[in-house]
């Protein structure tokens, strides 16, 4: 139960603990104050009531005296002398005058009566009254009769008499009976000869003063004499129980007292005077209350005490403890309201980890995804320039400006695994990235590196790894490759050589430069489809597609007499379909469903001539329908005769759209714009594109250095020529020549 | 509600005005009022006490420092004494109070006027009006202010010569009466067992001589029947006291014997000392004869009136003088048994002292007080007759701070229904410190009296019809004629001495009788204890009165 409370809250948890440490102090400190109170207040109470009762008797005694004094004048005084009142009333007379004086200093007594013997009367400070009257009428005693009375009166006592405190009716006091003590005293003449008496009259209340507390206590007090008691202020036990212990012993006491199961502390002091004991009677209740009492303010005291210290624990747990946490509870997101703030704290960051996690995998594969479709789109050549190219692989933490790269192909099962990663851990001039080729169960690789041998370092050392766990791992490598344009070129090694897998020993790496297969070249024979594939567009749709059909029948044709190899026949479908996009997107932006068509995975698929045939008109169609749309309005003859000037000036190094529209007798500017409209492109492009045509023409067909092709083409320098043409052919034009040639010398051969 | 209570006073008041002027509807009248007051008031002063109270009411609130004489076992709070609190709303007099008690009084009024720190006002207790007034004109004069300011005061003054105590030995009167009058002119009235004479078949003693017989009777015949011879045929108390001592008994020589002033003043208006008169020596043998025949009780002359209480409640005494019957010590059945009897002549006539209704000291004002006018109006305000019936005997209507303790009976007079135990009344109202002037006609018209009150009035009027009281009275000495402050100091002084003179002349002769010789020496006595010198003063004093 209490662990089921302390696990709601914190600050239960810090307080209790306070509190039950402060509890235990205060309950420490009260139990060693209660065990030293036990005794000092029991020395008190003994002590206290010693005097009490001290007090007490002195002040009786002294009163006792003043009575005894009184006695002891009268008997000495000259004016008092042994008289009869019948025989010398006038002796009675001046009697009352001189007991007036007395009565006058003396504030004990209420009254008091002098008698002599065989006098038969008494007198008083205020009168006369005669001994039968005074005892039959005067005054009437509860317990004393009359005739006892008179006897007492009239003895002759060798000591003081002390009659018992009891009701007395007394004519000076008043009808209603009131309780006083009487004191009868020898009258001796000259202090020897005992002439008469002295009757003292106390009232109760003056001893009931001389009992009276200030604060009123369960204390009884006795004055005993002679085994009767004179006086009490109360009556607690039976009287006979006081008598009998008071008289046990002759000294002071303080003794236990056991009465029908209550328990008393009796004290007893003797007098000095008339053989007078004093008692006095608490019940030791009344000690143990006391004691209580005391405990209880202090207890009090200290819970008082208590309080506040507890607000300070209070407030320093809330401000230090209790605050942070819950601030704490807040920053993690836990509900402060619910539960133990610890608990909720540690589900809060247990759930903030959870996070973490998910969001880092997420991010991870977020990032993997776009670096596949990095691999994706730079084997497609969406790139339009290597430093596009460079700063979409930064973006994806690639850093791919290395000198040269080349593709790799891996099988699916192996090539998650962190061995290739962990290989490439130590090269850190080597970039790779990858593209999962799901249908195909592979994983395309692209390396970046700063020369072929890391790449096949690489290679080797992938393979090594990844055969050491799956033996069934292929690992098939394009050639290396310095220009991001061969980045096609490069898959379909890669491609080609995985291909080969079945062919080759796959225990090592399946080089595509070891294929035994001459690749075809197969460049001339696609720019020789494309140029007329141009022309016939340039024509335009006249014939309503006729000779674009032709012309793909034709080079499906030469494609089937050819007998190309598959890795050929996908490089000419490559470069055929990338220049039909390349015309395509002169029209703006190819739509998505043309760009299906090239694409090199897909190509990479395509298995037939028909295949082929299929894809090329999809593009033809597309490319004349957008052409048509930007002739739609008929192509002006100024266009053509602009077109044809261009043609046939095109070698001209020193000719520009602005000679040519000079020459043709229109606005260059209109003649720009009208072209653009007509054709889609440029006419500078279009002049360009003559050029190219022109010096591929040449290059193929003659031995005329690069330079001197570069003039005859129409440029001014060759290195601005090389430029171009790489840009238009994305082949140096060194590198066109030998490719026609080797193309050339293969024919020749087949 | 106390509002309302304010309210109901001040209609009630205005009513009591309406019945005071309207004296010919006034019996008839629903107001609370007694029929008789527009008779003890003069209609002019009872209108005139209307205006006063509503003037006072409208003025500016005064405060005034007051010295208050208190009783001394009688514990006052005078600062929120619901009297006194509604008296401040209707007068807007508001009383800084010095209560004093009997015991300090003297002590603490003498210190206060050689203080020179004097109050505005003093209040009841006894004040030296020759010393302070006339003597140190510390006292204010207030002769001229009375008739304007205090018309309820004043309509009452000259009854039964009331006010003819007042003024000082100037002529001038230097403060307001206290008075509770009950139309009473003697203290001890005497009476005889008539149960025993009765039983004895013994009439009525008229004279001495036969007084004599009927106590011879009384001492041998047994009249209270109980077979001992325990009776007192006459008994006294206390020697000098005015109702039950020996001195009484002198009345019935001819000689006023009281214990105030040792001088009277005989039929011939002269200021004698009684011991010279002519019946005084007759009256000491007559006593030490009933002493030495035991018909005197032997201790008449040493015992108090509780021993004589005793001996006449046990049936004893035959003849004794007394107060009166009826709410005394004396037990009822006892009571009954005695008669009230004129005193036994002798041949020297009879002189009972006469006592004389003379104000006490009610209020004087000192020099310091800047407000006179208001002040006496704040007193008269309470002398207003229901305000001053309410302030000695508490509330007469619902709502006061107690059940209403006096009513107006079907007579129009204001009677006692309750008093509160315990002196409970002291709580709520000043009773005994209340200012009050009531003149004996004027009070008998206004008060229902008790029946004790009513057989004193009863006496008186027998006594006086009867003429067995003295024919001028002792008062005249004692109380209204004024002496200048060296002759009362001198005076005071022969007093002491001759009192103990008297007393031990007295208790001598009747114990042991008076022979020429003893007369003698008391003749002598007197003279050197200046008896004579006594005389002369206070027959100047009267002198001085007689001649106002």
């Amino acid at each position: 139960m209490l662990k089921k409370l302390l696990s709601r809250s914190v600050s239960l948890r810090y307080l209790v603990p306070y509190f039950a440490v402060l509890v235990a102090v205060f309950a420490g400190i009260v139990l060693y104050v209660s065990e030293v109170f036990d005794k000092a207040i029991q020395e008190n109470v003994l002590e206290h009531n010693t005097n009490r009762l001290g007090l007490l008797r002195v002040e009786h005694e002294k009163q006792l005296s003043t009575l005894l004094s009184i006695c002891d004048q009268l008997s000495l005084s000259p004016q008092i002398s042994v008289f009869k009142f019948m025989e010398n009333p006038m002796e009675a007379y001046y009697i009352k005058q001189q007991l007036s004086a007395f009565q006058v200093a003396n504030n004990f007594c209420d009254q008091f009566y002098i008698t002599f013997h065989e006098d038969n009367f008494l007198y008083s400070s205020a009168t006369s009254v005669s001994m039968e009257l005074f005892s039959d009428r005067f005054i009437q005693y509860e317990n004393i009769s009359s005739q006892e009375l008179k006897t007492l009166l009239c003895e002759t006592h060798s000591s003081p008499v002390l009659l018992p405190a009891q009701n007395i009716r007394n004519m000076p006091v008043g009808e209603v009976p009131v309780k006083m003590l009487s004191v009868i005293m020898p009258l001796r003449l000259k202090g020897k000869y005992s002439i008469g008496n002295i009757l003292f009259l106390v009232q109760d209340s003056t001893y009931q003063q001389m009992f009276a507390d200030e604060i009123p206590e369960e204390r009884a007090m006795y004055i005993i004499q002679d085994h009767q008691i004179l006086e009490s202020s109360r009556q607690v036990v039976p009287d006979e129980l006081i008598l009998e212990e008071v008289y046990t012993q002759q000294e002071a006491f303080v003794r236990e007292l056991t009465v029908e199961g209550e328990n008393y502390l009796l004290f007893m002091q003797p007098g000095n005077l008339l053989d007078i004991r004093y008692a006095s009677l608490i019940p030791q209740r009344t000690v143990r209350q006391q004691a209580m009492r005391s405990k209880l303010n202090f207890g009090l005291f200290l819970l008082i005490l208590s309080i506040p210290a507890s607000l300070i624990i209070i407030y320093f747990t809330r401000r230090h403890i209790l605050s942070p946490i819950r601030e704490l509870q807040r920053s993690v997101g836990a509900e402060s309201g619910g539960g133990d703030g610890f608990a909720s704290i540690r589900t809060g960051i247990e759930a903030l980890i959870g996070q973490n996690r998910d969001l880092h995998t997420r991010l991870d594969s977020s990032l993997l995804a776009r670096r596949a479709e990095f691999v994706h789109s730079f084997v497609k050549g969406r790139f339009p320039t290597r430093e596009e190219a460079i700063e979409a692989a930064a973006r994806l933490e690639l850093d791919i400006d290395r000198p040269c790269f080349a593709a790799a192909i891996i099988s699916e099962d192996s090539a998650h695994k962190p061995e290739i990663f962990g290989a490439l851990a130590s090269r850190s001039e080597t970039v790779i990235c990858y593209a999962e080729l799901m249908s195909q169960e592979k994983v395309l690789f692209l390396v970046f590196c700063a020369s072929p041998d890391e790449i096949v370092g690489w290679a080797e050392q992938t393979i090594g790894a990844l055969r050491f766990t799956y033996r069934d791992t292929v690992v098939a490598m394009g050639n290396p490759h310095f220009d991001f344009f061969e980045a096609g070129t490069a898959y379909l090694e890669a491609e080609t050589a995985y291909s080969n897998r079945f062919l080759m020993d796959n225990e090592f790496v399946l080089y595509f430069s070891q294929i035994n297969t001459a690749v075809e070249n197969v460049g001339p024979l696609s720019q020789r489809f494309l140029d007329k594939f141009y022309s016939i567009l340039q024509a335009g749709a006249a014939d309503d597609g006729r000779a674009l059909d032709g012309w793909i029948n034709e080079l499906m044709e030469t494609m089937t007499q050819k007998k190309l190899s598959l890795f050929a026949f996908r490089m000419l479908v490559n470069d055929i379909v990338n220049a039909l996009l390349g015309r395509l997107s002169t029209f703006g932006t190819p739509p998505a469903d043309t760009l299906q068509y090239y694409d090199i995975f897909n190509l990479s698929s395509c298995r037939s001539v028909r295949d082929m045939a299929g894809i090329l008109r999809g593009i033809c169609t597309e490319i004349l329908r957008g052409q048509e749309n930007h002739s739609a309005a008929g192509e002006p003859a100024d266009i053509q005769r602009f077109t044809a000037y261009l043609k046939e000036n095109c070698t001209d190094p020193n000719l520009t759209i602005g000679s040519a529209a000079e020459a043709m007798g229109i606005n260059a500017a209109r003649v720009s714009v009208l072209y653009k409209e007509h054709t889609g492109m440029h006419p500078s492009a279009y002049l360009q594109s003559l050029r190219m045509d022109k010096a591929k023409e040449l290059l193929r067909d003659s031995d005329l250095p690069i330079k001197e092709i570069a003039v005859k083409v129409g440029y001014f320098d060759s290195s601005s020529f090389i430029r171009r043409f790489r840009q238009n052919t994305s082949m140096t034009p060194a590198q066109y020549r030998q490719s026609e040639r080797e193309q050339k010398n293969r024919n020749h051969i087949n | 509600m106390k509002k309302a209570l304010t309210a109901v006073l001040a209609a009630s008041m205005l009513l009591t005005a309406t019945a005071c002027n309207g004296s010919t509807t006034s019996s008839s009248s629903a107001a609370p009022a007694p029929s008789g007051s527009s008779s003890a008031a003069p209609a002019s002063s009872a209108g005139g006490e209307s205006s006063t109270a509503s003037q006072a009411a409208s003025s500016d609130p005064i405060t005034i420092k007051a010295f208050q004489y208190l009783l001394e076992n009688q514990q006052v709070d005078l600062d929120n004494l619901w009297f006194y609190q509604e008296l401040e709303k209707k007068t807007n007099v508001h009383v800084e109070w010095e209560g004093v008690k009997d015991g300090d009084w003297t002590t603490r009024l003498n210190l206060m006027f050689a203080s020179g720190d004097w109050p505005d006002v003093i209040l009841r207790g006894t004040v030296d009006i020759e010393e302070y007034g006339v003597s140190q004109g510390i006292l204010i004069p207030l002769d001229d202010y009375l008739e304007a300011n205090m018309p309820n005061y004043y309509s009452r003054l000259f009854m039964n010569n009331a006010n003819d105590s007042i003024p000082a030995s100037d002529g001038k009167s230097y403060y307001i009466g206290n008075l509770t009058a009950q139309n009473v002119n003697h203290d001890g009235s005497h009476y005889i067992n008539k149960t025993w004479l009765d039983k004895l078949g013994l009439d009525i003693p008229k004279d001495i001589d036969s007084l004599t017989e009927v106590l011879r009777a009384f001492k041998t015949q047994d009249p209270n029947g109980n077979g001992q011879a325990d009776e007192i045929p006459f008994s006294a108390a206390d020697l000098i006291h005015q109702t039950q001592g020996v001195y009484t008994h002198f009345a019935n020589f001819g000689v006023p014997l009281q214990r105030f002033v040792y001088a009277c003043i005989n039929d011939d208006g002269k200021v004698v000392f009684p011991g010279d008169m002519e019946g005084f020596r007759p009256a000491c043998e007559w006593l030490n004869l009933c002493y030495s025949e035991g018909l005197l009780d032997p201790e008449a002359i040493t015992q108090d009136s509780n021993v004589w209480g005793t001996k006449m409640n046990a049936n004893q005494v035959g003849y004794t003088t007394y107060l009166r019957l009826i709410n005394t010590a004396l037990q009822p059945e006892i009571a009954e048994q005695f008669v009230s009897i004129l005193p036994p002549a002798s041949q020297y006539g009879v002189s009972v002292p006469r006592i004389l209704e003379v104000p006490d000291f009610g209020a004087a004002l000192t020099v310091s007080n800047k407000n006179v006018e208001r002040t006496l109006q704040w007193i008269d305000a309470q002398l207003e007759t229901e305000t001053m019936m309410v302030s000695y005997n508490g509330p007469l209507h619902e709502g006061g701070p107690i059940e209403p303790t006096i009513k107006v009976n079907d007579a129009g007079k204001y009677e006692i229904i309750s008093i509160p135990e315990n002196n409970g009344l002291y709580n709520y109202v000043p009773v005994y410190h209340a200012q009050f002037f009531a003149p004996g006609d004027y009070y008998f018209d206004i008060y229902e009296m008790p029946p004790h009150r009513v057989e004193r009035y009863e006496s008186s009027k027998q006594y006086e019809e009867a003429g067995v009281l003295e024919k001028y009275s002792f008062d005249y000495l004692n109380k209204l004629s004024k002496m200048n402050s060296e002759d009362a100091i001198e005076v005071s002084r022969l007093y002491t001495e001759i009192e103990k003179f008297m007393k031990e002349s007295i208790a001598s002769f009747i114990t042991g009788g008076v022979t020429d010789a003893n007369w003698k020496t008391f003749q002598d006595t007197a003279k050197a204890v200046g008896v004579d010198r006594y005389i002369e003063l206070y027959q100047k004093a009267y002198d001085n009165y007689l001649a106002k």
